[in-house]
């Protein structure tokens, strides 16, 4: 192993087990949720990133907006409106006026608990999962915070456990219990799934794209993480956007022996992050020799304990300068920093 | 051959008696298959005058739902927006070419589901919180 990972925060204040973080597009924020049905927002106090390490601490707690466990929490790309999923069968949309935080908006339609939310990269679409087995798609007019439904996708057999969109395109990926991961795209003006990618063995629970979004990692309750190849991202072919076909490439298994629950692929450095139920996270780097279409990776780093019970998500920070967030069934979530040795 | 062809009356008595179970056997089964598929076929009703209940009473509400705000907005343009109504279109123009009584169609069900989706679209664009369930296939609430 050629890295190091550091932990230089750990924050303490949620009431219950804590289900997801996530960074504002910035990087300066970190935000997590879960059982306690709150968010909260964490920052520094200095200005640089530079003091990323040391004094962290809680900058508002979003409550009253959610009667159930919050699942997960997506920033909008400009960084002002934040979208909250949860049990209760909701999605929140929250916007920050300097460091107050409003429910402006919330999102209805889904029959049982929404899993998973997500930002188009362009900021005018949103998806939402569900146990109901759906994926919802939302057209955003940020002028009148209006949201309209675009589309509903029923097309897993289980419950919808994540959703991702592509890095720059109109593309976007879920996983499900179900063991597969669906691609939709829009044609005709009508929402559809254009492939399925099948190869695990058990529910998939995390899914993430490499920045040029040729690439998909996933994670899954069979232990392992496999990379995905866009064999024809042009859609060429015929031109036809339908011959979309994803391959997987790549198998990575044996490094963890429970259950992964997040996988964050950092579109600086190109470092894969994995966490699980075996309480560790484990930092993945491709070889440098290898062809495209075969590639090997190598584990850098690995921190066993990194929190005493089920690690439920990871994250990079996306100014890339290393950092990297986690949280899980302890209550805690931990800031670490990624270096290279 | 000619041994056994010339068998006597005597063996053929003797022969109906050995093999009476086996006959009786046969009879029975005969007899019971006639009676089983009768109570199968009203079995088979029953199961599929319900589940044909549910599919045409779903199938109903949407045509019904459809219909009535098609009405609605045709009265009052302002009640819904452009693209509202054409999906309201959609919808419409899916429930009308669905074969409702063509269950072996290949895409049935595929069809029937996206008839839902686009339902749970509309109903939402339209901010109605209305919807088909089926009271039986309802899960117990259990999650992760």
């Amino acid at each position: 192993m050629r890295g190091n990972l550091e932990n230089v925060a750990s924050l303490t204040g949620h009431l219950d087990r804590v289900w997801h973080v996530s960074w504002n597009p910035d990087g300066k924020l970190l935000t997590s949720c879960g059982g306690d049905k709150t968010i909260r927002v964490w920052g520094t106090h200095s200005k640089s990133n530079e003091g990323q390490g040391s004094d962290w601490t809680c900058k508002a707690v979003l409550q009253d907006g959610h009667s159930r466990t919050v699942r997960r929490i997506s920033w909008s790309p400009c960084g002002s409106l934040l979208a909250s999923a949860s049990f209760d069968g909701t999605t929140c949309i929250w916007s920050q006026k300097n460091a107050e935080f409003e429910c402006i908006t919330t999102l209805e339609g889904h029959e049982n608990e929404v899993k998973s939310v997500c930002w188009s990269p362009s900021g005018s679409l949103l998806a939402t999962c569900s146990r109901d087995k759906s994926v919802w798609i939302w057209e955003v007019d940020h002028e009148d915070d209006d949201y309209q439904c675009v589309g509903v996708l029923s097309v897993h057999t289980q419950d919808v456990k994540n959703v991702c969109w592509h890095p720059h395109k109109e593309v976007l990926a879920s996983c499900s219990y179900d063991n597969t991961i669906k691609i939709f795209q829009e044609e005709d003006d009508d929402w559809c799934c254009v492939c399925t990618l099948t190869g695990h063995e058990a529910t998939v629970w995390g899914i993430s794209f490499d920045k040029t979004g040729t690439r998909l990692a996933s994670c899954s309750d069979d232990n392992t993480v496999k990379i995905w190849q866009d064999c024809n991202p042009d859609g060429q072919d015929g031109g036809s956007s339908r011959k979309t076909s994803w391959k997987c490439i790549c198998t990575l298994s044996g490094y963890h022996t429970r259950t992964i629950y997040d996988i964050d692929w950092c579109k600086h450095s190109g470092l894969l992050a994995t966490c699980s139920g075996d309480d560790t996270i484990h930092v993945f780097q491709e070889n440098s020799v290898g062809s495209s279409y075969k590639p090997g990776f190598s584990l850098m780093a690995c921190v066993t304990n990194a929190h005493s019970e089920d690690i439920n998500s990871i994250r990079w920070n996306p100014n890339g300068d290393g950092f990297l967030a986690s949280c899980g069934d302890d209550g805690f979530v931990k800031v670490w920093k990624y270096s290279q040795c | 051959m000619a041994e056994l062809t010339g068998a006597t009356p005597d063996e053929d008595i003797f022969d109906s008696i050995v093999m009476a179970e086996e006959r009786f056997h046969e009879e029975g089964f005969s007899e019971g298959f006639a009676a089983g598929k009768i109570a199968g076929d009203q079995e088979g009703f029953k199961m599929g005058q319900v589940k044909g209940r549910q599919i045409g009473s779903e199938y109903g509400f949407y045509l019904g739902f459809v219909a009535t705000w098609l009405q609605l907005v045709k009265e009052d343009p302002g009640l819904a927006k452009k693209n509202v109504v054409k999906t309201l279109d959609a919808l419409n123009a899916m429930l009308a070419s669905f074969k409702v009584n063509d269950i072996n169609n290949e895409s049935y069900w595929d069809d029937l589901k996206k008839i839902r989706d686009k339902f749970k679209q509309v109903a939402s664009l339209l901010g109605v919180k209305l919807d088909f369930t089926d009271e039986k296939t309802q899960q117990p609430p259990m999650s992760f």
